[in-house]
């Protein structure tokens, strides 16, 4: 007697497949008009912002007195779903001149500048480092290298920061504006610096990072700072060299100005095609859809999988960056469609009073 | 590195019998150079490709003003960087890899040119100060190897070199402490100084006879080659690098360990360096002369600032 | 738009092209299938993609970073990456030449696409579609410039990389789509419109460009 052999059809549960197979997974949440998320395809997760109390100029929550310490300037935590980021803004001064001269088109000849050919580049930005905690230390990768530096990128070229901003007014230790005289030849600015941390990841966490950082800008303060003394060393081989103490002060601030109507949000959504071929059961609910499906902010390894994705910023009717990349064929009218959900998403998410804190 | 260029016995066998009766695969003669060819950007200033036989260099500088050294108020600064990327060859891994063998070579490369060119006093640093103290050039000569085929250091001292006499810094004036830059359609940039053209010329070592012969005896018929390729470069048994000016000053020698070489044999090799310097000299040279009459028209040349000097 | 391409100028790798257009100059170089370096980088069902960039002066940061990301997120979608399991496929790129302002990377990454995929033709990657980039600003006054100079990019308000898929010598699908700065929704689709003739263009230089050296390396059989 002979055994046949037979083929026994493996049953995982839906979190093992998600991992050996989320394609396959994906199509049958898809087949039935479900995401394996469990949300809608055009919904979001919920966001709440909050502030995260630890900046320098920000009244601490036993007796609502300013810190007046620290080098946090501005702070955020922004939560959405089970996904939570921090925040933080923090600054340090530096002297223009090395950075400008090299930018040559500051320091032309006034007169012979020709405003057709040399514009100025306005525009500033927040230097960001992104960590995403996965239960160790270590280096970042190259998601968080690239997202910190996309970011840059984005507040940089939508013009949210411009340069005059961060340029400091030197004035005396109280009130008043120094005289020209006493004025250093040199001038100063802030250089912003972000540090945002990720915890409990899921999904592309770009949307959030951006929220994050833009909600921390929106409540920056910068210190005014004060020349505290003048010292003039010789240096080596008698070189004078001029240089100058600057003091931030503990309780003087204002608020870091930003171009309010370039402030946006940024959403990002999976593209996903509908294979006809992935048997189905005939009896459960179809869905009517000519074959491309768009996924509001993807969750879950199953949802990861796809490929195709679209990120846009939007503040409800202006983009301000975009990606798009993937092999599914963005066309224009997805992109219409994800356009209008992510204008629809930002109006909500800036105006809903979350942003005001 | 898991990855590694292998030579076969038969091919290794083959080569050095070759040699040993004067014949290279390329049909040089021994102590003949590959012909180099060089080529300057003509719209921008201080680009160099550089190629010599199948290896191939570009070489980027470029400036800007910082703050000098505290113990060095009054020089600029002048940095080389070599960096070797997967480009050249996949034998060379990308990203940091100390310790291994690949980024020894590369350690080697960047000191041997830092000394050839910077140490030896080829770009003027003074003449880079702006104010004393708080301002200056910082020069930067970043070289991109593009092709691997023997013989990087030579090649590079050329695209270096060749590089800084084709760079031209922004003119510029002093307005107490302020630096006020003009753009090139303003003022003609200028020139940085050069004080001399150091070149680099790498000998190889062969021993057509055993270790014995070459440590005790008196017979110094080891081969000696010049601008070795790839496979000759990977059957070596000891180099030689000289830097030498036209002025037939020696600058730099560097000779690792390796082969026992004959001294006297080594003073043939400076002094076919010597003959090969001047060449080359004037090659590069022409380049850049050819390069600056393009870049001319008729009525600038009435209003130039700059006196025209040899370099 | 003047694009010159050298078609395979280095011999130690499988594949290799420079591409120039303007003042903007890239080399890459492909190698591959080999065996991967890293036990870490075999993939059970694809080959691994190890991009590396390296700029036209200084050291690598993580504006390179992000371009090789960018590229890493295109590649995919066009190279057949499940022929090769356990494999890796080694992509160098040494841009040469920026041509645009130090805060911009656009004129450099339609360069890095085009010369890349220059290489793996030459390379003899399986590929699934052929592909071409192109980038267009908008100034202050909403014009659209396709190509644009240095001097374009720092007047512009936002500027954007497209790249299309190309079937039958026609544009096909839009692959990627890389915008920065701020802009209308009406203002990207006339930006896809314009990237797509200016592509459909330039791709004839570039078939041509490949077919003569095809032509030439298989003159033994003619």
């Amino acid at each position: 007697m002979s055994e046949t052999a037979s083929l026994k059809p493996n049953k995982f549960p839906p979190d093992v497949l998600a991992r050996i197979a989320p394609d396959v997974l994906l199509q049958k949440y898809l087949q039935i008009g479900l995401r394996p998320s469990l949300r809608k395809f055009d919904e979001f997760r919920p966001v709440a912002i909050s502030r995260a109390g630890v900046g320098r100029y920000e009244a601490s929550e036993q007796n609502g007195d300013i810190n007046g310490v620290g080098s946090v300037l501005g702070s955020s935590i922004v939560k959405s779903g089970k996904t939570t980021a921090i925040c933080l803004i923090s600054g340090a001064i530096v002297e223009d001149d090395h950075e400008l001269i090299n930018d040559y088109r500051t320091k032309l000849e006034k007169d012979i500048i020709d405003s057709e050919t040399h514009t100025d580049s306005k525009n500033a930005s927040v230097y960001t480092e992104v960590e995403i905690s996965r239960g160790g230390s270590g280096p970042p990768n190259e998601e968080e290298i690239a997202i910190s530096h996309r970011l840059y990128e984005t507040i940089y070229h939508s013009g949210l920061i411009d340069r005059d901003a961060l340029k400091i007014q030197l004035g005396y230790k109280g009130s008043e504006q120094l005289e020209q005289d006493f004025l250093p030849h040199t001038s100063y600015s802030f250089v912003l610096y972000a540090t945002i941390q990720v915890f409990s990841r899921a999904g592309p966490v770009y949307d959030l990072c951006y929220g994050a950082l833009v909600s921390a800008l929106r409540q920056t303060r910068l210190p005014a700072v004060y020349i505290a003394e003048k010292r003039t060393e010789v240096g080596v081989r008698r070189v004078r060299i001029e240089e100058y103490d600057l003091v931030c002060e503990a309780e003087k601030n204002e608020p870091l100005r930003l171009n309010e109507n370039k402030l946006a949000w940024s959403s990002t959504f999976g593209l996903v095609e509908l294979d006809r071929d992935v048997p189905h059961d005939e009896d459960k609910m179809e869905i009517d859809t000519e074959g491309k499906i768009l996924l509001a902010e993807l969750e879950g390894e199953a949802e990861e999988d796809i490929n195709t994705r679209i990120t846009v910023s939007s503040n409800g009717s202006t983009l301000s960056g975009l990606s798009v990349y993937g092999a599914a064929g963005v066309t224009k009218d997805d992109l219409r469609k994800a356009f209008d959900l992510a204008s629809r998403h930002s109006q909500y998410v800036l105006n809903s009073g979350g942003m005001e804190m | 590195m898991v990855r590694d260029y292998d030579i076969s016995n038969n091919e290794k066998q083959f080569v050095l019998a070759a040699l040993e009766q004067n014949i290279r695969l390329d049909g040089r003669k021994l102590l003949q150079m590959r012909d180099v060819h060089i080529s300057v950007s003509r719209d921008e200033y201080g680009y160099a490709e550089v190629s010599l036989g199948k290896t191939k260099v570009a070489c980027r500088v470029t400036a800007e003003i910082t703050k000098p050294y505290e113990d060095r108020p009054f020089d600029g600064i002048f940095q080389i960087s070599t960096d070797i990327s997967p480009i050249c060859s996949p034998f060379f891994e990308s990203g940091l890899t100390t310790g291994s063998k690949q980024s020894n070579d590369e350690i080697l490369i960047s000191r041997l040119i830092e000394k050839a060119v910077r140490r030896s006093g080829a770009l003027d640093l003074e003449s880079l100060c702006i104010i004393a103290g708080s301002k200056c050039w910082a020069v930067r000569a970043d070289l991109q190897f593009l092709n691997y085929d023997g013989n990087f250091i030579d090649i590079s001292s050329i695209a270096v070199m060749v590089a800084l006499l084709h760079f031209r810094k922004p003119d510029m004036e002093i307005d107490g402490n302020n630096v006020i830059l003009f753009d090139e359609d303003q003022r003609n940039p200028v020139p940085l100084s050069i004080l001399h053209i150091p070149l680099c010329f790498t000998f190889q070592f062969y021993n057509p006879n055993d270790d014995e012969e070459n440590i005790k005896g008196n017979l110094n018929n080891e081969l000696i080659l010049l601008d070795a390729n790839l496979l000759e470069e990977r059957l070596s048994l000891g180099s030689m690098t000289l830097t030498i000016n036209k002025n037939k000053e020696l600058c730099q020698m560097v000779k690792c360990g390796g082969l026992n070489i004959d001294a006297s044999m080594i003073m043939n090799c400076c002094q076919h360096a010597s003959n090969l310097v001047d060449d080359l000299t004037r090659k590069i040279n022409d380049v850049i002369k050819k390069d600056s009459e393009l870049r001319k028209n008729p009525v600038e040349k009435e209003l130039q600032v700059v006196n025209q000097r040899e370099t | 738009m003047s694009i010159i391409v050298d078609n395979d100028p280095l011999d130690q790798v499988d594949g290799s092209a420079s591409f120039e257009f303007g003042a903007t100059k890239v080399m890459s170089s492909v190698t591959g299938p080999i065996e991967s370096a890293r036990p870490r980088n075999e993939l059970p069902t694809k080959a691994y993609l190890d991009i590396n960039i390296r700029p036209s002066s200084g050291v690598p940061s993580t504006r390179e970073t992000l371009l090789e990301h960018k590229l890493g997120q295109l590649l995919p979608a066009v190279i057949n990456l499940d022929q090769y399991p356990r494999q890796t496929i080694q992509i160098a790129v040494q841009v040469l030449k920026n041509g645009e302002p130090k805060d911009y990377t656009a004129r450099q990454l339609v360069a890095i696409i085009n010369s890349v995929f220059v290489a793996l033709i030459n390379s003899g990657i399986s590929l699934k579609s052929s592909f071409m980039a192109t980038c267009c600003s908008i100034n202050t006054k909403g014009e659209i410039k396709t190509s644009p100079t240095s001097s374009d990019l720092a007047n512009s308000v936002s500027h954007f990389v497209v790249v299309y898929s190309i079937k039958d010598q026609q544009v096909d699908n839009l692959l990627f789509c890389d915008g920065l700065g701020t802009f209308k929704q009406k203002q990207l689709f006339d930006v896809l419109d314009h990237a797509a003739s200016e592509i459909h263009l330039s791709f004839q230089h570039i078939r041509q460009v490949i077919s003569s050296h095809v032509s030439h390396n298989y003159i033994w059989k003619a």
